[in-house]
């Protein structure tokens, strides 16, 4: 495990000594203290950590959705303000509109900031066949599976070209099967395009299948308690879960998260 | 007393579950309707208390002709002020919970008007707009308008944030996500207020109508309790019912389209039967 110093080049995200809490400057319960992090542009990166170390939070930072106590978060050099669709988010949740149909929803986006229809179709057009919903287009989301639903809702952010796409455990709350599928299904997607990824999740397996570093956040405080590179081969199949290499890994970062300090032991 | 069990035996000779179902459905209007001609038969009560059915026929007849008048009336009163009270009443909550500004400088005055006891204020506005149709008009509008408003203002405040979290983050704007996420989740919510306020438009109009007007169903009504008429008086009102299911059937097909999207329509089996929809 190595702590990953990063070139020369300007981070795509660099999260500055970030401190996220509640209370008054006399007594304030930090939930992220001092968090820092550098993420680079095509960089696929997970952040794992026990329930409640402030991961999700930590994304909601970062997408302008919550404010910073100190410290701040810097996208391409620059603070943005407020939430954008440059920094385009996938939820646990079910975050579909109801009330649109596939189409709809996809296009969202984009009507939102004002792109011209002809432009709108072609891309709407190449989001749905890119996640296979193509015939349902004209479908609601009631009328859809889970797993259908979060593929409406992941071509609806990344038809946005999002300098980074923030997921915050985006798969946990399918079944274990849609689950795989919707992982592979996903790189499948990501590798051709590669944009910048900020994944939560709390599946250590999960995280070392998509990305290609690994941040543990531990919990009170949240900060970072390393940083894992994963130097498998991409485009990875799920085959890979099964090599001793990624068992390995994955016994490690157990390990790590076992014993850190507000780890699963220690508490 | 042979009526009933004829008819009953009649019904039960067609087989199947449908004409069971009818039976149990129109069972008790049935006997309800032997009671009053046995009653009023056996003379159990005044004529003006129960009137008979020839009563009741008569008093058709003699209404036949100013009936239609009265009704066209009635029924353009209580539709325009509860079009203008829904409209007014949907967009002041809709303005209040989009502007601080609206909210703070009309927020006391909206509450302070709410509770008014909207009956109250009818002898007021015959004050202000004499006897006539816009007295009654406003009291509808007043009506309706308050109860769309608070409902409107509450379901705004109960859309999941999650939504409006999505929407930021695909680069909404505050009037975007108002127009594209807040106003289409609050239409079903918004339905049921709207069915509410339909049928108190009927209950504000009467109201209305016995206090001053000169035409309409309500006017008839008061001139029939003056000549003791309570046949006449008892088809008027089943007039009003019939206008007031009329226009909540409308209003529900009208929902039913409005609402295609939610979940609620995919309650089949066990879950609908305990909330009622099935």
């Amino acid at each position: 495990m190595s702590k990953n110093s990063g070139g020369e080049r300007q981070p795509k995200i660099c999260i500055d000594h970030l401190f996220f809490g509640y209370g008054d400057s006399q007594s304030t319960d930090y939930v992220i203290e001092d968090f820092s992090l550098d993420v680079f542009d095509r960089d696929f990166v997970s952040i794992v950590g026990p329930s409640g170390c402030g991961k999700s939070t930590l994304l909601n930072i970062i997408a302008g959705l919550l404010p910073a106590t100190r410290g701040r978060v810097l996208i391409d050099g620059a603070e943005p303000e407020g939430p954008g669709p440059d920094r385009a988010m996938v939820f646990q949740d079910d975050a579909v509109f109801p009330w649109f149909t596939v189409e709809q929803n996809i296009e969202y986006g984009q009507r939102a900031t004002g792109v011209p229809r002809a432009k709108r179709q072609t891309a709407v057009r190449n989001a749905l066949q890119m996640v296979g919903l193509t015939e349902d287009k004209d479908k609601f989301p009631r009328q859809l599976s889970g797993g259908m639903r979060k593929r409406v809702d992941i071509a609806r952010a990344m038809i946005m070209q999002p300098r980074v796409l923030l997921m915050d455990e985006p798969f946990a709350a399918l079944d274990v099967m849609t689950k795989e599928r919707l992982q592979e299904e996903f790189i499948q997607i990501w590798t051709p395009m590669r944009m910048t990824v900020v994944f939560v999740t709390h599946d250590l397996e999960e995280a070392l299948y998509l990305s290609q570093r690994v941040v543990v956040m531990s919990r009170n405080p949240g900060r970072v308690e390393c940083v894992v590179d994963v130097p498998l081969e991409q485009p990875r199949s799920l085959t890979v879960k099964t090599t001793a290499a990624f068992q390995a890994m994955r016994r490690d970062l157990g390990e790590v998260l076992r014993t850190m300090h507000g780890g699963l032991e220690a508490r | 007393m042979t009526g009933p069990t004829s008819k009953k035996t009649k019904r039960a000779s067609w087989s199947g579950d449908r004409s069971r179902a009818l039976g149990r459905k129109l069972i008790v209007p049935i006997l309800l309707l032997v009671a009053w001609v046995v009653i009023a038969r056996m003379q159990l009560f005044r004529t003006r208390v129960i009137p008979p059915p020839e009563a009741m026929w008569a008093s058709f007849l003699g209404l036949y002709e100013i009936l239609p008048s009265a009704i066209l009336t009635t029924l353009t009163m209580t539709l325009s002020g509860f079009a203008i009270g829904t409209a007014f009443g949907t967009l002041m909550g809709l303005t209040m919970a989009y502007s601080r500004a609206v909210r703070e400088f009309l927020g006391t005055v909206f509450d302070f008007l709410r509770p008014v006891p909207v009956f109250a204020l009818i002898p007021l506005f015959i004050l202000w707009f004499g006897i006539g149709r816009a007295p009654q008009i406003a009291l509808i509008a007043m009506g309706t308008s308050v109860v769309l408003g608070v409902t409107t203002l509450e379901a705004i405040r109960n859309v999941p944030s999650i939504y409006v979290r999505a929407a930021l983050t695909l680069g909404g704007n505050r009037q975007h996500i108002y127009r594209t996420v807040i106003l289409p989740y609050i239409v079903p919510h918004l339905v049921g207020a709207i069915r509410v306020a339909a049928a108190a438009s009927w209950g504000l109009d009467v109201a209305a109508e016995f206090m001053g007007s000169q035409q309409g169903l309500g006017y008839l009504i008061i001139m029939q309790q003056v000549y003791l008429r309570t046949a006449g008086i008892i088809l008027l009102v089943a007039v009003y019912s019939t206008l007031a299911v009329i226009t909540d059937t409308i209003i529900a097909l009208i929902e039913a389209r409005v609402t295609r999207w939610t979940e609620r329509r995919a309650g089949i089996g066990v879950v609908a039967s305990i909330v009622g929809s099935a």
